[in-house]
C-alpha cells in the first residue's frame, strides 16, 4: 500500500509487508480502539472545520454584501447621524458636475423574522458604481421592466432569496421598518454568479427607500469614485463639513470588527483538537504498547530503528487521514448549526448579517486537513519514537514501556513548568496583541497538562498512603483501583490530561461567562436608573414634544425624566453608536467611570464640549481620557475630549456619550430614542403604567413600554444567547475528552482482563468487580475535576483579563462562583463515570475461565 | 422631429442597473423591447396628440409632461478662426416612465426620466465624439422648465440668456464630458416655425399617431468648443427643434432619413422620409422650405426625389446611406450631400448615424451645411 | 459429570461422565495428557466454569444450581486456588496480595493484617511483604500464591501445575510447603500435575484419559 522512502536499507521492502498484515489484524481485533480514535479524532477536526467554515461564511457573506454595496466606490461621503442632505448631492452632480457619484439611503428591514439590509440606489448613477460591464450595452435584454424600480414600492431580491420565501416575480410582500409594516413589490430577482452578495439586500429605489425609512430629504451617504487627489480636495472643498472616507478603509475596519470574535471561536475550537491529539496519542500508545512482541520480533529480525518509527507514523498517518476525512463531513454538517450562532452573536453584537448557507472554501478545506493531520503526526511522534528507540531485547519486555513512561515524568513536569513560565512571560511582555493571549494560553494548558503525570503520581502516593477511606467506601481492595491507574501511568495520565483540558476549559470560560454575567447585571443595576423606559421608534425623526415630556414629568410620582437619543455614526472610519443624553431631577447619574479626565469631567461632560466614550471604543482607538476624538456632525467636524471611560457592555462596536444639549448644538436632530422615568420608591409599576399610557395615547406617534426589570431580563437574554455558541463549543470539546476517556477505559480494561480474571477467580463477584472499575473511573474522574480546577481558574483568569480585554475591551469583574467549580468536578467524574459504564459492564460479564484459559 | 428619440427611449429600457443581474441573460427577457411598444403601444394615461392646438411661447418652451416623449434637439455646424469645420448635436431626452402624476411622496419618486445626448464632429477626424447621460426627473437632477427657460441633466444644460425672447429666444448651451466641451450662445435668426398643420405633425394614418413640433430652423452659434482637449472659438450655424408625443409609430414603419439643410442664401429646407418595412417612402413623410424670413413652404413629396450616391458602412456592420443628391422636381434645384466625415455613427445605448453634412450644387460650388439623421439600419 | 465447548469446528466434549469423591482432607493428584480437561475439572469444581450436566457438590453445596453470584460467593469461602503462572496481582505488593481473600470474607480488619502477615511468615517472606510481584523471584511469587490460596483456610485448595513454572529444587520445596500447611490446616488438596514427584506425595491418583477418569494407583500410571 504504501512505499516508505527509506534510506539504505533494503530489509524494509520485506519487513513492511509483515508490519501491515499484522498491523492490520492487531487494528481488526482491536476494532472499538480505531473507532474510538477516529470518532475522537473526527470530533476534534469536526469543531476546528465547523468553525473554521462558520466563521468563513459569515466573513465572507458580511465582505460580499459590503462589497456589493461598496462596488467600484473609492470614497463616501457620509454626514453626522442624520446622514448627508439630498441637496448636496444634486450640488456636486449639477453645478460642481461630479458625476461619479451616487446616491444610498440604507437601513435595517426584516421580511418576517430575517433581517435584511435595505439598500435605495439610484439606477440611474449605479452603472459607475456597481457594474462591471462597460456600458449599458451588455445589459441589453432586460426590458423596460428595469425601470419599474422606480415605481415606488419595487424591490429586488437575490433569487435564491425568493426562493427561500417562495415568492416569485410579480408578488407583493411584506416587510417592516422600526415595528412600521409596509409592502413591497417583487419587480425581478438579482441572479447570476454574484447573487450571493445581495442575499441579505433588498434593493430599492433611492425614494422608496427615503419612504421606508422615513427619511425623506436625507442620504445615507454618497458613493464616489474619485481617480484622481486633486478632485479629492475640491470635493473635501465642496463639502467642508462633511467627513468623506476611503471606502477600503472603511470597509477593512467593518471586517475588523469581528475579528476577535472569530478568533475567540477558532482558538476554542483548537481546545477541542488539543483534545483530540490526547486520544490520538493514547490510542497510537497502546497500540505499541500491546504490539510490542511483534516489534521487537521485528527488531531483532533487523528492522531498523527508522524503518519502524516510519511504519508506525506512516500508520498513524493513515488513521488521521481517514479520521481528518470524517471530520470534514461531520465538521460540514456541525457548521450549519454553528452558523447560526454566530450570525446571531454577530447580530446581536455588531451588525445585521444574514448568512444561510454555508460556504466551504479550498482554504477552510486546508486549513483543517493540514491541522487534523498535523496533530495526529506530532501526536503519534512520541509513541513511535519510543517504540523505535528501544532496544530489541526491552521491546520485548512488559513493562520497559511504562519504566521509560516512569522516568519521563520529571522531565515531562520540568518542559511544563518552563512552558507555564514561558506563557506567564508571554503575557507579561506582550501589552495588546490578541495573538500572544491566546499563545501564552496555549503554553499554560500544554504546559499544564505535562505536569499531570507528575500530580497523578503524588496523588496516588497521597492516597495509598491513608487507603481505609476509600476502603470503606469501596468495600475490599480500596487500594486496587488507585494502584492500576498509577501502573499504567503513560495511558492513563494522558487520558487524564485529555479530560483536564476540556473540563479545565469549560470551567475557565465558565467563570469567564459568570464573570462577564455579574459584570453586566452589575452595570445594568447601575445604568438602568429609571423605573420605567418609553422608547420611540428608532427612525422617528419627529421630536418628541415638549409638551409629552412636560405630561408625564406632571404625572404623580414621577421625581426625574431622562431623555435620550441613540443614532449610529461614523468615527474614525467604522460605525460607533451615540448616544445623546439629559438629565433632569436627581438621582445616580448612571454610569461606572473606570477613568475620569481629572476633576471637573462632569462639569465639562455637561457643559462643554466633553464627551464620555466606552471602553471598547477607547481600547479599539487607543484614545483614552484627555484624547481628541474626531466626529463629522451636522455643523461640521468637530473635535470632542473624552472626559471619561464609561464600563458598557451594550454596543460592541463602541458608544460615545454626549450631553444632549451638545448633542443638539451639533447635530439638527431633535428626535428622542426614549425617556426614561424615575419614580418615587413607593410607586407600584404596574399601577402607574395605565396613567402614563393615556398620557401617550394622547400623541400621535407609536410608542413601546418597559420597566426596569424587563429591560434586564431583555438585555440577559441576549448575553446569554451571545454565549450559546460558548456552550456549544465547550460541551463539544468535553464530547471529544468524553471519547478519549472512554477509549482509555477500554484500554485499561482490556489489557487487564487477565489480571479481572484471577480476582474473579478468587472470589470477587461480577457486581463487586463492576464497582471496583466504576470507582476507578470515578477515580479518574475525580482526579481530572481537581487537577482542572487550577488550570480552570487560570484559564478563566486570562480570558478575563487578557482575551475579552484584547479582543473586545470589555473589563470586568473577576467572580468565581462555587457552583462553577463544583460543576466542573460533577462533569469531570460523571464523564468519566459515563464513559466507565460500558467497560466495566463488559468486563464483569467476561467469563473468568476464558481469560484464564487463555493465558 | 428626431424619432431616434423614441428608439433611444425604447433602449432605455436596456438600461440594467447593477452587474449581479447580469446573470439575467439566463432568464426570459420579462419584457420584449419594441420600438412599437414605445412610440406606437399603450398611450393610456398620457395625453395624445390628435388635432391642432395653440402654441404659446414660451410656455411650450418647457415641458409638457402629460405626454410621454419630449425633446429639444440642437444640431449646427461650427467654424473656428482658422475655418476648421465642425458639427454638434446636442439633445435633451424626456421619456415618462409613469403617466404623470403631481402627487409624488418624495423629491426622488420620479415617473419620468432624462436622457441627453452630446456629439461632436471634427472635420479630418476619424470618428465622431459622442457622449449619453441619464438622470431622473427629480431631486434637481434633471428637468426643464419654461420661465425663466432652462432644461438640464447633472451639469448639461441649455438655459436662456437674459436677452432671450419668447419668439426669438437666446440660449446659452453648455455640455462637456471628459476632455470634450461645449459652450455656445444660440440665438434665432428666424421665427419660431410651427411644423406639419400648425405645429400638429401627424406620422401615420392614426390621427393620433403625431406629435406637436416646431423648431427655430436658423440660429447662431458663438462660443467656445474644446474637442479631445483642444480649445477653438467657434461661430456657426444652429437648428432646434422642439417636439412632444405620446405615440406615433405604426406598425409598419421601419425608420427614417431626416435632412436640416441650411443654405447660404438664407433658405432652410427641412425633408424627412419615413421608410416602410418594403422600404417605400410612406406617404407622412414631410418637406418644407423656410424661406429668409421665416416664411414656411409645405413642399410636395411628389417635387422630392432623393438619390443616395454613396453607402457607408460602419464596424458594427450597419451601411447608411451617407451622400447623395436631393432634387426638387419643381425648381429642378439640385442639392448634393457629403458628410463632414463618415464615421458620425453614434455608439450610445441605441447606435444611429447622426452627422453634419456639406452641401454643394451641380457645379460643386458650396452651398451650405446641414444636418443628416439616418435610423433604422 | 459432562463438559463440551463450543468451538471453531463445533462442539468439542472435554469431560464425559466423570465421576469422583474426595475425601475431608484427603489429597488428591489429577493427572493426564495436555488436553484432557484436568484444568477444566478444577476450573468446574471451583466453580469458575460450569457443567452441562451432572453434579458437582463440594462442603455439602451443590454447584450445579447456584447462579454466577452464588458460585462466586462459594468460591470466595471454600476454594483456594494456586496456578501454574501465580497470577498475582501486579499493583499490589506481596502483603496485598494475601489479604485479598480475607478482604473479600469480610475478615475484620485487624485480623485481616495478623493472618496475612502470620500466612508471608509461615511461607518465609515476612521480609518480602511489601515487594510487589515484579520484584520476586519465580518462587517467592509462587510462595504469595499459596499464602493467598490458604491465608481463608478454604475447605478446598485447588493447584494447577503450581510447580510448572519452578525449577526441580524450587519446585520440590514448594510442593513440601504446599503439602505441610495443607495438612496442617486440614484442607482437603485436589492438584493437576505432570509431575510424577508432585502427585507421589498425594494421598490417590486419579488419571484423566479423554474426558473420563481411570482409577488406579500411582504405580499403574508411572
Amino acid at each position: 500500500m504504501v512505499t516508505v522512502p527509506v534510506s539504505g536499507n533494503t530489509l524494509m521492502s520485506s519487513a513492511l509487508p509483515v508490519f501491515v498484515k499484522s498491523s492490520l489484524r492487531y487494528w481488526q481485533k482491536h476494532r472499538w480502539q480505531v473507532l474510538l480514535m477516529l470518532i475522537g479524532m473526527a470530533l476534534g477536526v469536526a469543531v476546528v472545520f465547523a468553525v473554521e467554515i462558520a466563521n468563513a461564511s459569515a466573513k465572507r457573506a458580511f465582505a460580499l454584501s459590503l462589497d456589493a454595496v461598496t462596488g467600484r466606490t473609492t470614497h463616501q461621503i457620509v454626514g453626522g447621524s442624520a446622514g448627508v442632505d439630498e441637496q448636496l448631492y444634486t450640488h456636486l452632480r449639477t453645478e460642481a458636475g461630479f458625476r461619479r457619484s451616487a446616491p444610498i439611503v440604507e437601513g435595517e428591514i426584516a421580511i418576517g423574522s430575517e433581517s435584511f439590509q435595505l439598500l435605495g440606489v439610484d439606477l440611474f448613477a449605479e452603472p459607475m458604481f456597481r457594474d462591471d460591464s462597460t456600458g449599458s450595452n451588455s445589459v441589453a435584454g432586460r426590458g423596460r421592466a428595469s425601470l419599474q424600480l422606480l415605481d415606488s414600492g419595487s424591490a429586488l431580491l437575490a433569487r435564491t432569496t425568493v426562493q427561500r420565501l417562495g415568492l416569485k416575480i410579480g408578488d407583493h410582500f411584506s416587510v417592516s421598518v422600526a415595528g412600521r409594516d409596509a409592502t413591497l413589490h417583487l419587480i425581478d430577482v438579482i441572479g447570476g454568479s454574484r447573487q450571493a452578495a445581495f442575499e441579505s439586500l433588498i434593493m430599492v429605489d433611492v425614494s422608496t427607500a427615503q419612504q421606508l425609512l422615513d427619511r425623506n430629504g436625507r442620504l445615507s451617504r454618497i458613493d464616489l469614485v474619485i481617480e484622481d487627489p486633486s478632485e479629492l480636495d475640491s470635493i473635501r472643498g465642496l463639502f467642508p463639513s462633511h467627513e468623506i472616507i476611503e471606502s477600503q478603509t472603511r470597509n477593512a475596519s467593518l471586517k475588523q470588527m469581528t475579528q476577535a470574535f472569530h478568533t475567540n471561536l477558532l482558538a476554542m475550537s483548537l481546545l477541542a483538537l488539543l483534545v483530540g491529539a490526547f486520544l490520538i496519542y493514547n490510542t497510537v500508545t497502546l497500540s505499541v504498547l500491546q504490539r510490542r512482541q511483534m516489534f521487537g520480533a521485528l527488531r531483532v529480525a533487523g528492522v531498523t530503528r527508522r524503518e519502524l518509527f516510519t511504519a508506525i507514523l506512516l500508520e498513524a498517518t493513515v488513521f488521521a487521514v481517514v479520521g481528518t476525512l470524517l471530520g470534514l463531513l461531520l465538521g460540514l454538517i456541525l457548521g450549519n448549526s454553528l452558523l447560526v450562532l454566530v450570525t446571531r452573536t454577530i447580530n446581536d453584537l455588531y451588525f445585521t448579517l444574514d448568512v444561510r448557507r454555508i460556504d466551504v472554501s479550498l482554504v477552510s478545506v486546508a486549513k483543517a486537513l493540514a491541522l487534523g493531520l498535523g496533530a495526529a503526526v506530532i501526536a503519534a511522534v512520541a509513541p513511535a519514537l519510543e517504540a523505535a528507540g528501544s532496544a530489541p531485547a526491552t521491546v520485548l519486555q512488559r513493562s520497559s514501556i511504562e519504566k521509560q513512561a516512569r522516568g519521563m515524568v520529571p522531565l515531562l513536569a520540568l518542559v511544563g513548568t518552563a512552558l507555564i513560565l514561558c506563557g506567564a512571560l508571554i503575557v507579561w511582555i506582550s501589552s495588546s496583541s490578541l495573538w500572544a493571549g491566546f499563545a501564552a494560553l496555549l503554553f499554560i494548558v500544554v504546559g499544564y497538562s505535562l505536569l499531570i503525570p507528575k500530580a497523578l503520581m503524588f496523588a496516588a502516593g497521597l492516597v495509598s498512603g491513608s487507603s481505609g477511606w476509600l476502603r470503606r467506601f469501596v468495600g475490599p481492595m480500596g487500594h486496587y483501583p488507585v494502584r492500576s491507574l498509577t501502573a499504567s501511568l503513560s495511558r492513563t495520565s494522558v487520558a487524564i490530561a485529555a479530560l483536564v483540558v476540556a473540563v479545565s476549559a469549560t470551567a475557565g470560560v465558565g467563570i469567564m461567562i459568570n464573570s462577564f454575567r455579574y459584570s453586566v447585571i452589575d452595570w445594568l443595576g447601575q445604568t438602568l436608573t429609571s423605573d420605567i423606559y418609553i422608547r420611540a421608534a428608532e427612525s422617528q425623526r419627529e421630536a418628541i414634544p415638549d409638551a409629552l415630556k412636560q405630561d408625564i414629568a406632571a404625572l404623580d410620582g414621577v421625581t426625574g425624566l431622562r431623555v435620550a437619543r441613540g443614532t449610529e455614526i461614523e468615527a474614525s472610519g467604522s460605525p460607533v453608536r451615540l448616544l445623546a443624553l439629559q438629565f433632569s431631577g436627581n438621582g445616580n447619574n448612571g454610569f461606572s467611570f473606570r477613568k475620569t479626565n481629572g476633576q471637573g469631567h462632569w462639569q465639562r461632560f455637561r457643559s462643554g464640549d466633553g464627551i464620555f466614550v466606552s471602553e471598547p471604543f477607547a481600547w479599539k482607538t487607543g484614545l483614552t481620557t484627555g484624547d481628541r476624538v474626531r466626529l463629522s456632525t451636522d455643523r461640521g467636524i468637530v473635535d470632542f475630549t473624552i472626559e471619561g471611560v464609561v464600563t458598557d457592555y451594550s454596543a460592541g462596536q463602541g458608544l460615545i456619550i454626549i450631553n444632549y444639549a451638545s448633542y443638539q448644538r451639533y447635530w439638527t436632530d431633535n428626535a428622542i430614542t426614549s425617556i426614561g422615568l424615575q419614580l418615587q420608591p413607593d410607586v407600584d409599576i404596574e399601577r402607574f403604567k395605565p396613567g402614563l399610557r393615556d398620557v401617550l395615547a394622547r400623541y400621535p406617534m407609536e410608542f413601546s413600554l418597559r420597566s426596569n426589570r424587563e429591560i434586564r431580563e431583555v438585555s440577559l437574554d441576549i448575553f446569554d444567547r451571545t454565549f450559546a455558541i460558548t456552550h456549544v463549543l465547550r460541551l463539544l470539546t468535553v464530547g471529544v475528552a468524553f471519547v478519549g476517556i472512554l477509549s482509555a477505559l477500554l484500554a485499561l480494561a482490556l489489557e487487564r482482563r487477565q489480571e479481572f480474571a484471577v480476582l474473579r477467580s478468587i472470589g470477587l463477584t461480577p457486581s463487586e468487580l463492576r464497582n471496583l472499575l466504576f470507582v476507578q473511573s470515578g477515580l479518574m474522574g475525580l482526579v481530572a475535576g481537581l487537577l482542572s480546577l487550577p488550570l480552570g481558574l487560570v484559564m478563566s483568569k486570562l480570558l478575563v483579563s487578557i482575551i475579552n480585554v484584547r479582543s473586545f475591551g470589555w473589563t470586568m469583574d473577576f467572580q468565581v462562583p462555587a457552583g462553577v467549580l463544583l460543576q466542573t468536578l460533577l462533569l469531570a467524574v460523571a464523564a468519566a463515570l459515563i464513559a466507565g459504564i460500558y467497560p466495566s459492564a463488559m468486563l464483569s460479564r467476561l467469563p473468568p475461565a476464558q481469560a484464564l484459559r487463555n493465558q | 422631429m428626431k424619432y431616434t428619440v423614441k428608439i433611444i427611449a425604447v433602449c432605455i429600457s436596456c438600461l440594467w442597473v447593477l452587474c449581479a443581474c447580469k446573470g439575467a441573460s439566463e432568464q426570459p427577457v420579462v419584457q420584449s423591447i419594441s420600438l412599437h411598444t414605445e412610440l406606437g403601444g399603450n398611450a393610456d394615461g398620457f395625453t395624445r396628440a390628435c388635432g391642432g392646438r395653440e402654441f404659446r411661447f414660451p410656455q411650450d418652451h418647457g415641458p409638457h409632461p402629460e405626454f410621454r416623449n419630449e425633446w429639444w434637439y440642437v444640431t449646427g455646424n461650427l467654424k473656428d478662426k482658422k475655418s476648421q469645420a465642425f458639427g454638434f448635436h446636442a439633445t435633451f431626452f424626456r421619456i415618462a416612465n409613469r403617466p404623470y402624476n403631481t402627487d409624488q411622496p418624495n423629491s426622488w419618486a420620479a415617473s419620468q426620466f432624462y436622457m441627453a445626448h452630446f456629439a461632436i464632429t471634427r472635420h479630418g477626424g476619424d470618428q465622431v465624439r459622442a457622449h449619453e447621460r441619464f438622470a431622473r426627473a427629480a431631486a434637481g437632477l434633471a428637468g426643464a422648465q419654461a420661465e425663466p427657460f432652462r432644461v438640464w441633466l447633472d451639469d448639461w444644460s441649455i438655459n436662456a440668456t437674459q436677452q432671450s425672447r419668447a419668439d426669438k429666444p437666446e440660449w446659452l448651451l453648455k455640455l462637456g464630458d471628459g476632455s470634450d466641451h461645449l459652450e455656445l450662445v444660440l440665438t434665432a435668426q428666424k421665427p419660431i416655425t410651427l411644423q406639419g398643420d400648425q405645429g400638429y405633425s401627424q406620422k401615420s394614418s392614426d390621427p393620433c399617431n403625431a406629435s406637436y413640433y416646431y423648431s427655430v430652423s436658423r440660429m447662431t452659434a458663438s462660443g467656445s468648443l474644446s474637442i479631445d482637449g483642444q480649445d477653438h472659438r467657434v461661430d456657426g450655424t444652429a437648428w432646434l427643434d422642439r417636439e412632444w408625443s405620446s405615440s406615433a409609430l405604426a406598425d409598419d414603419q421601419q425608420g427614417w432619413d431626416w435632412f436640416a439643410l441650411q443654405l447660404d442664401d438664407g433658405r432652410d429646407i427641412m425633408y424627412y422620409q419615413l421608410r416602410n418595412n418594403n422600404g417605400d417612402r410612406d406617404p407622412q413623410s414631410y418637406a418644407a422650405e423656410i424661406d429668409r424670413t421665416g416664411g414656411r413652404k409645405i413642399l410636395s413629396l411628389d417635387d422630392i426625389d432623393l438619390e443616395v450616391t454613396r453607402w457607408w458602412q460602419s464596424d458594427s456592420g450597419s451601411r447608411y446611406p451617407v451622400a447623395g443628391q436631393l432634387r426638387r422636381t419643381d425648381t429642378g434645384e439640385v442639392i448634393h450631400y457629403e458628410p463632414l466625415i463618415d464615421n458620425q455613427e453614434l455608439p450610445l445605448t441605441v447606435r444611429y448615424w447622426e452627422g453634419a453634412i456639406m452641401l454643394s450644387n451641380a457645379d460643386g460650388e458650396s452651398i451650405g451645411t446641414g444636418y443628416l439623421e439616418l435610423t433604422g439600419y | 459429570m459432562s463438559k463440551s465447548y463450543l468451538t471453531a469446528s463445533g462442539s468439542e466434549t472435554i469431560l464425559r461422565g466423570v465421576s469422583f469423591d474426595v475425601g475431608q482432607s484427603e489429597r488428591v493428584a489429577l493427572i493426564g495428557a495436555s488436553g484432557c480437561g484436568k484444568s477444566t475439572l478444577l476450573n468446574v469444581i471451583a466453580g469458575i466454569d460450569t457443567i452441562d450436566s451432572g453434579v458437582v457438590t463440594v462442603a455439602g453445596q451443590d454447584l450445579t444450581g447456584l447462579d454466577e453470584k452464588q458460585r462466586t460467593l462459594y468460591r470466595r469461602r471454600h476454594i483456594g486456588f494456586v496456578y501454574q503462572s501465580f497470577n498475582l496481582i501486579q499493583t499490589l505488593t506481596a502483603f496485598e496480595n494475601v489479604q485479598l481473600p480475607l478482604q473479600l470474607n469480610r475478615f475484620p480488619t485487624e485480623q485481616i493484617t495478623d493472618l496475612a502477615q502470620a500466612m508471608l511468615e509461615r511461607v518465609g517472606l515476612a521480609d518480602r511483604a511489601t515487594a510487589f510481584p515484579d520484584q520476586l523471584s519465580g518462587g517467592e511469587q509462587q510462595r504469595v500464591a499459596i499464602a493467598r490460596a490458604m491465608v481463608h483456610s478454604p475447605s478446598l485448595v485447588l493447584a494447577d501445575e503450581h510447580t510448572g513454572n519452578l525449577d526441580a529444587e524450587t519446585g520440590r520445596q514448594m510442593m513440601d510447603l504446599f503439602s505441610e500447611l495443607a495438612e496442617q490446616c486440614g484442607q482437603t488438596v485436589l492438584m493437576v500435575t505432570h509431575s510424577r514427584a508432585v502427585a507421589d506425595t498425594a494421598d490417590r491418583i486419579l488419571q484423566i484419559v479423554d474426558g473420563r477418569i481411570e482409577h488406579g494407583d500411582s504405580a499403574r500410571v508411572w
